[in-house]
């Protein structure tokens, strides 16, 4: 169920106060930003996704369902949005052999103040196919139950599990293979 | 090697969803098992460096630009609503239901609670329980028989003591009748006041003190005491009178002059 604040600021956002939205911008942007931005990468892309995600938000506000929490359900349309996002880009990318979009999004990328540690796990990350990405992120970074990763993902708790699983077994390996992870070679005999 | 059963474990276990029993199996199986060991090992360092990663702050224009994007009139604004309807609002939204449990809770305890202390408070009708409680006891040393009334109907028969002091008039009645009989206590509310029914053995029937009369039914042999206050030098009328069925069966008044 959505926490009495939310469904307060729905309610009233419904009745006609767009103020209202702003709030629930406010309490949620952060969430929504940086899914989107482990999802893609991009900061820049980031923030237009952000901004994608409440627009539809407060479109479809009125189809909201009061039985469900609102940040599942914003959860639920920001990794959608960035599963699209990734798609198109990614068709975008196969059309244009040009490396110019690449490099704008290489310099993007700087934008973020991060430690080496961060980007080292970001790229990692980009290593991984984009539904395992997902459960990582959710997982992970938002630190999110099974139950409310298979309602964002649309998939029953058996199978976020069994994903998470192999999920977090790949970005492993690829650490280890990168060098960002240390292998453990003190039990081997 | 490692068996998928301790794969899942071990997944489990980084996600802190493992029973207390379940992480002493898996304690116990990494313990023996090296491969297992080096496996979990990873998987936690792994967990550990995902952990220090710090959620990025989103550019502070984000929100404004996104508020000037809304389409203006997705919702128009509604008509005020009654009270009724903003109550309900709160109640479904801001309300928290467990204060509600803890008034019902404190409600009951309290109810409770009042109900034990009555069983231990004078009741109303429990007239036996008021013995000294509103004359001062050394008024009641000074009081002096002034005259001793015998009862002797055909009915009823008993004595009626009348007793004074400067500022206070007693009267002893000690009755015994074989059939309900009511008696009926006139004083005269000008000059005394009621202060005190004391019930010397049993408890009477049906008593009930009203402006310038007590009355009460009695059956049987009781006795008991009635007190007055009276104004110093005053003369006070009490009036005594035993009925049965409505009908007189013994009748008489006295006049009492307070003696300073």
């Amino acid at each position: 169920m959505t926490a009495p604040d939310d469904l307060l600021l729905i309610r009233q956002c419904l009745e006609g106060r767009r103020e209202a939205f702003g709030d629930l911008i406010a309490r949620h942007q952060k969430t929504v930003f940086n899914v989107a931005l482990r999802m893609i990468k991009d900061y820049q892309d980031a923030q237009d996704l952000t901004q994608t995600v409440f627009i539809k938000a407060y479109e479809k506000l009125d189809t909201f369902n009061e039985r469900h929490k609102f940040f599942s359900w914003i959860y639920r349309m920001a990794v959608n949005e960035s599963l699209n996002f990734v798609k198109r880009r990614r068709r975008f990318e196969a059309l244009d052999d040009n490396a110019e979009y690449s490099a704008h999004k290489q310099s993007a990328v700087e934008e973020i103040e991060e430690s080496e540690m961060s980007r080292n796990i970001q790229n990692a990350l980009m290593d991984l196919a984009i539904d395992h990405r997902a459960v990582i992120v959710l997982k992970h970074y938002e630190e999110l139950s099974y139950h409310e990763i298979g309602y964002i993902l649309d998939l029953p708790e058996k199978t976020v599990k069994s994903r998470l699983f192999t999920a977090r077994q790949m970005l492993k390996d690829i650490m280890i293979q990168k060098g960002y992870l240390k292998h453990d070679r003190r039990q081997i005999h | 090697m490692i068996a998928d059963k301790y794969i899942e474990l071990i997944h489990r276990e980084i996600d802190g969803v493992n029973s207390p029993q379940a992480s002493a199996g898996l304690k116990a199986y990494l313990a023996a098992d090296a491969e297992a060991q080096r496996f979990y090992n990873e998987l936690i360092a792994m967990s550990g460096m995902l952990k220090e990663v710090k959620p990025v702050e989103p550019p502070a224009h984000l929100q404004p630009m996104i508020m000037n994007m809304l389409p203006p009139d997705r919702y128009a604004p509604r008509p005020r609503r009654g009270l009724l309807a903003t109550m309900r609002e709160w109640l479904e939204t801001k309300f928290n239901f467990k204060y509600a449990y803890v008034f019902a809770g404190g409600l009951t305890m309290g109810i409770v609670m009042y109900g034990l202390l009555l069983q231990t408070t004078v009741q109303p009708n429990d007239w036996s329980k008021l013995s000294g409680a509103m004359i001062p006891r050394e008024e009641a040393k000074n009081l002096k028989t002034i005259t001793e009334l015998e009862i002797a109907a055909t009915e009823v028969s008993g004595k009626i003591g009348v007793k004074k002091s400067a500022q206070m008039v007693e009267s002893e009645v000690a009755l015994v009748a074989g059939q309900p009989v009511e008696m009926i206590i006139g004083f005269d509310e000008q000059t005394m006041r009621f202060q005190e029914f004391q019930a010397l053995n049993e408890t009477p029937e049906n008593l009930r003190v009203t402006a310038g009369t007590i009355t009460l039914r009695h059956t049987g042999q009781k006795n008991y005491a009635i007190r007055f206050a009276i104004k110093s030098g005053a003369t006070g009328r009490v009036e005594f009178k035993i009925l049965r069925a409505e009908k007189p069966l013994y009748e008489r008044t006295i006049f009492i002059t307070a003696s300073p």
